[in-house]
């Protein structure tokens, strides 16, 4: 095993036991470590995967940005708050695993049986690149972006106002 | 002298330059904490128009030492109530971001651990750990001091991060790299605080805030919060944040030196004595701002970064962007 | 000027935004009626442009520009069918038409997109407009919030599972644009992950449609949503879906029989299911997001015919669809007084105070049960004649059975406004517009089932 080897099992543990965390955790702020644990553990696989500008975009938008933001909504919800354990039944549990196996096996099986091209030669994509299909062949999605975020802003804008009024 | 290339062709360069840049680090914050706490109490005294430190040592000079054996020997101690786990994450957490914001940084044309082509985002986006680690640290210790001064800091943080990073884009636009070196390189000519007035004043600003300094420190308001959200931590693990404290704030003026002040270069002297000289003149305008402002309020401090700062940086980076188009 | 309706569109939210901040709302609803109506004509006048624009990601064309016109329409009937009645609390009114001409936006967009993350983007701009509309509500206390919430999850989940579909299209296609996906793709359909990657994107669309497995917020939407939320929601995002269905599917004209077989697996859940449970309800809407779950079967089985034919049965009943389900919703919108739901007992004497109004609630009953000569009947064949052609034996007979069963339900609306007495007959008055709308539905239902032809000549030169 290379070291190489090594570093990817080990972000692959980190992101599994954040994600694990993330849905187990009976705490609102130990889900939220463990979502941040997860976003790390995937920033380091997109470096794993020669793509360091993904990966700083994803620690920078999600841990700086959405992490954030979450734990403001949580903060202001009520930090001292347990979610009611949803793993008290056995059969709950029992049944969870079963899909959960059931889709990982699905998974695998398809990915095994299928061809995916030979394409083992590893590419790098510089941010310049990014940067050009951006405003290149990609100009509309880029554009549509923009009224995305202007619908989001009014509507999040809307429904302050409305909750307001209703108080 | 051949001992030493026999050893770099065992490991590999890469694996030497690792070890030596993390060893040149940690020598660099804990000389810059143990230099910082010194000056501090140094320029207070003065501007209170006492002496301060002068017992120990010459000139108080040995006094962060004192300090330093002080809380090493002192016991840890953990309050009943606290999340363990995220109790002692925190004071681990806020130090990863300071580490790793000294890899990217040039100290001289040769000095730096690694030149990254995106060596400022690694910055921004590490410093949103040390966000997050306030937050579990003021979550974790089960008060409600802490709490109130983890919440005002990320409210804070998220206010402040988007002046900063726009003011910084401003930069960017002009020297076209993400590299520090690349943007130290394009102000060979004429340092960038004179093309970007206004975009160094954001920064500098939104960088104090960021840091968590007076006049913005509201989340360690001492006369509200008792210390803010280390309110319940001692010992070492007080001295950490303490550590990352002053780091930061060598930090936040490294990075202003690296893209307005032209970094390490400079007439005459060598580079790395420019680089600290311009830096630390910067440190010490952020702990003269601390015996010159009085703390803001809360709502002056949202309002001043949300209705101030980020529309004139939006506007900043528009005409930046306008000017180099034509 | 080829984006002339959505250009207008935009232009609609921008002036319904302004007046929404503006101090005076003077006549919102007039101005808004006189606008969409307008945007019907835009659209109908640029029906027959043609081009590509931002490097191939934009495309207008024939089929692009009929759905245009259909979502216009879908639009402008929404509001007019508000114009009188408003469940929405009037302060609200303009921003309420600013969603509203947002969503519509975005699904326009949709309808052009031929780009992955322009189709993404363009239905996440229709869909968030509607969050923000579903709590918007008076006369109800939780109702509304929670149709939103499960509205918002659930819709946040099927494009999460359609963004990891996308995701493996590009992976093994190297490219967002559905024009090289489509030179590519078939090489890998014969492979579990090429079959993966299209039903995963499919996706979103199926949840727009509300298709059986994905049909968890309609029923609770329908009833939770004011009337005229529902009225789009049960509308006009599904013309859009069943476009994008018939873009997708089109790429896959060479899949093996596995493709079909799950999408005749999920039509024939979908129509069993919905028409099932649509037998017990009592609350109109309740029954209508039944029959709706319903109708997304029928709908499938011209699209798993993955042929032309079948792409265009399936854009016949679409356009019908939309007319006989606003009519139904109209129905509720005018019964009911202070914008709560309308049940089965709310419908009884109908006939006696509005005969017009039972009339149009029959015409359109009979439609959606598929009864000639409506236009439901009409549609219904043309998409059980595409299945059959292809062979599909089963989905049609499964289809055939499901028809009778719905009729059922449906005839009840019927059975209820006619021949049951109620107590108290109190003539609902309709305004002159409410008569206008009335006579538009049921001129469209019976012409869409009489004369089909006419229709279909111009569908036929659409579809590909």
């Amino acid at each position: 095993m290379t070291l190489g080897e090594l570093i990817f099992i080990f972000l692959l543990f980190v992101t599994f036991c954040g994600a694990l965390t993330t849905v187990i955790a009976r705490s609102l702020i130990y889900a939220l470590v463990g979502l941040v644990a997860t976003m790390f553990g995937i920033a380091g696989l997109y470096i794993y995967l020669n793509a360091p500008f993904i990966a700083m975009m994803q620690i920078l938008i999600y841990v700086g940005a959405v992490a954030i933001l979450i734990v403001f909504a949580i903060m202001l919800a009520g930090p001292f708050y347990k979610k009611p354990t949803e793993w008290s039944k056995v059969t709950k549990f029992l049944v969870s695993l079963i899909i959960a196996l059931f889709t990982y096996l699905l998974f695998m099986r398809i990915i095994l049986h299928s061809f995916l091209g030979g394409q083992d030669t590893a590419f790098m994509i510089t941010t310049k690149d990014i940067g050009r299909s951006l405003f290149d062949k990609l100009t509309f999605p880029f554009e549509l972006v923009s009224l995305l975020i202007v619908v989001s802003i009014i509507g999040a804008l809307m429904l302050a106002i409305f909750s307001k009024d209703r108080k | 002298m051949e001992r030493l290339t026999d050893i770099i062709a065992l490991v590999g360069e890469e694996t030497v330059r690792a070890i030596a840049g993390l060893i040149g680090v940690l020598i660099v914050v804990v000389v810059n904490a143990i230099l910082l706490t010194w000056a501090e109490r140094k320029v207070a005294g003065h501007m209170q128009r006492r002496i301060g430190p002068k017992e120990v040592g010459p000139y108080g000079l040995i006094q962060p030492f004192a300090d330093t054996f002080k809380l090493l020997a002192k016991e840890l101690l953990v309050p009943k109530d606290v999340a363990k786990p995220l109790y002692h994450l925190a004071p681990i957490l806020i130090f990863i971001p300071v580490l790793v914001s000294f890899i990217v940084i040039p100290f001289d044309a040769q000095l730096q651990v690694k030149d990254i082509n995106m060596g400022i985002l690694v910055i921004l986006a590490f410093s949103s750990l040390s966000v997050f680690s306030i937050l579990i640290a003021g979550w974790g210790s089960h008060n409600k001091y802490s709490l109130i001064g983890a919440v005002r800091s990320v409210a804070q943080n998220i206010a402040y991060e988007i002046p900063l990073l726009l003011s910084l884009l401003a930069v960017i636009f002009m020297a076209n790299s993400f590299s520090l070196k690349d943007i130290v390189e394009a102000q060979k000519g004429l340092w960038f605080v004179f093309y970007q007035p206004i975009a160094f004043l954001i920064f500098f600003v939104a960088g104090v805030a960021e840091t968590n300094r007076t006049p913005f420190d509201l989340p360690e308001a001492e006369s509200e919060l008792v210390a803010g959200f280390h309110t319940e931590y001692s010992s070492m693990q007080f001295a950490l944040f303490f550590l990352a404290e002053y780091t930061n704030i060598f930090i936040v003026s490294a990075i202003a030196t690296t893209f307005f002040l032209g970094g390490y270069s400079g007439p005459v002297l060598p580079g790395i004595i420019w680089f600290f000289v311009k830096t630390y003149g910067l440190v010490f305008v952020i702990l003269w701002f601390r015996w010159t402002f009085p703390r803001v309020r809360f709502d002056q401090l949202l309002n001043f970064s949300w209705k101030i700062l980020i529309p004139l940086s939006f506007i900043n980076l528009l005409v930046t962007g306008g000017i180099l188009k034509i | 000027m080829l984006l002339l309706p959505e250009l207008y569109m935009m232009l609609l939210a921008i002036i319904f935004l302004f007046i929404s901040i503006g101090k005076r709302k003077g006549n919102v609803v007039a101005c808004g009626q006189l606008l969409s109506i307008l945007g019907v004509v835009i659209s109908l006048s640029s029906i027959f442009f043609k081009g590509e624009l931002f490097y191939g990601a934009y495309r207008v064309d024939l089929f692009s520009q009929v759905f245009k016109v259909l979502l216009a329409a879908g639009y402008c009937l929404v509001i007019l069918m508000l114009g009188s009645k408003d469940e929405i609390e009037h302060e609200y009114i303009a921003e309420f038409y600013m969603f509203l001409s947002f969503s519509t936006l975005g699904l326009m967009m949709l309808v052009s997109s031929v780009e992955l993350i322009s189709i993404v983007l363009s239905l996440e701009i229709s869909s968030y407009s509607l969050y923000v509309i579903l709590p918007l509500r008076r006369a109800q206390v939780q109702v509304q919030h929670e149709a939103s919430i499960k509205y918002l999850f659930f819709g946040a989940i099927s494009s999460g599972i359609m963004l990891y579909g996308m995701g493996y299209l590009y992976g093994i296609c190297h490219s967002t644009f559905l024009t090289d996906i489509i030179r590519v793709l078939p090489k890998f359909l014969n492979q579990p992950i090429g079959i993966l990657a299209l039903v995963l994107t499919l996706t979103g669309f199926l949840f727009k449609l509300s298709l059986f497995p994905f049909h968890f917020w309609s029923p609770d939407v329908y009833e939770g949503a004011s009337h005229s939320t529902t009225t789009f929601i049960a509308t006009i995002p599904k013309i859009a879906a069943a476009a994008l269905l018939i873009r997708i599917t089109s790429m896959a004209y060479l899949a093996p029989p596995v493709l079909v077989q799950i999408l005749m697996v999920l039509a024939a859940l979908s129509m069993t299911f919905g028409n099932l449970v649509g037998l017990v309800q009592r609350d109109i809407k309740r029954l209508l997001a039944y029959s709706g779950i319903a109708h997304a079967g029928y709908i499938m089985m011209g699209i798993l015919a993955l042929s032309r034919e079948g792409n265009l049965s399936v854009v016949y009943y679409i356009t019908i669809y939309l007319f006989m389900n606003l009519a139904c919703l109209y129905t509720v919108i005018l019964l009911s007084k202070d914008g709560e739901n309308v049940t089965l007992d709310g419908l009884i004497g109908l006939s006696k105070r509005s005969p017009l109004l039972a009339f149009t609630l029959a015409t359109s009953a009979f439609s959606l049960a598929g009864i000639p000569p409506t236009g439901g009947f009409t549609g219904k064949l043309y998409l059980f004649i595409s299945a059959f052609r292809e062979g599909y034996l089963t989905i049609v007979i499964i289809g055939a059975v499901n028809t009778v069963i719905s009729i059922f339900y449906y005839l009840n609306l019927v059975r209820m406004s006619y021949s049951k007495e109620g107590n108290s007959v109190t003539p609902l008055k309709l305004s002159g517009m409410a008569k206008i709308i009335c006579l538009i539905f049921i001129f469209f239902i019976l012409a869409m089932g009489v004369t089909p032809s006419s229709f279909m000549g111009l569908f036929k030169h659409m579809v590909f």
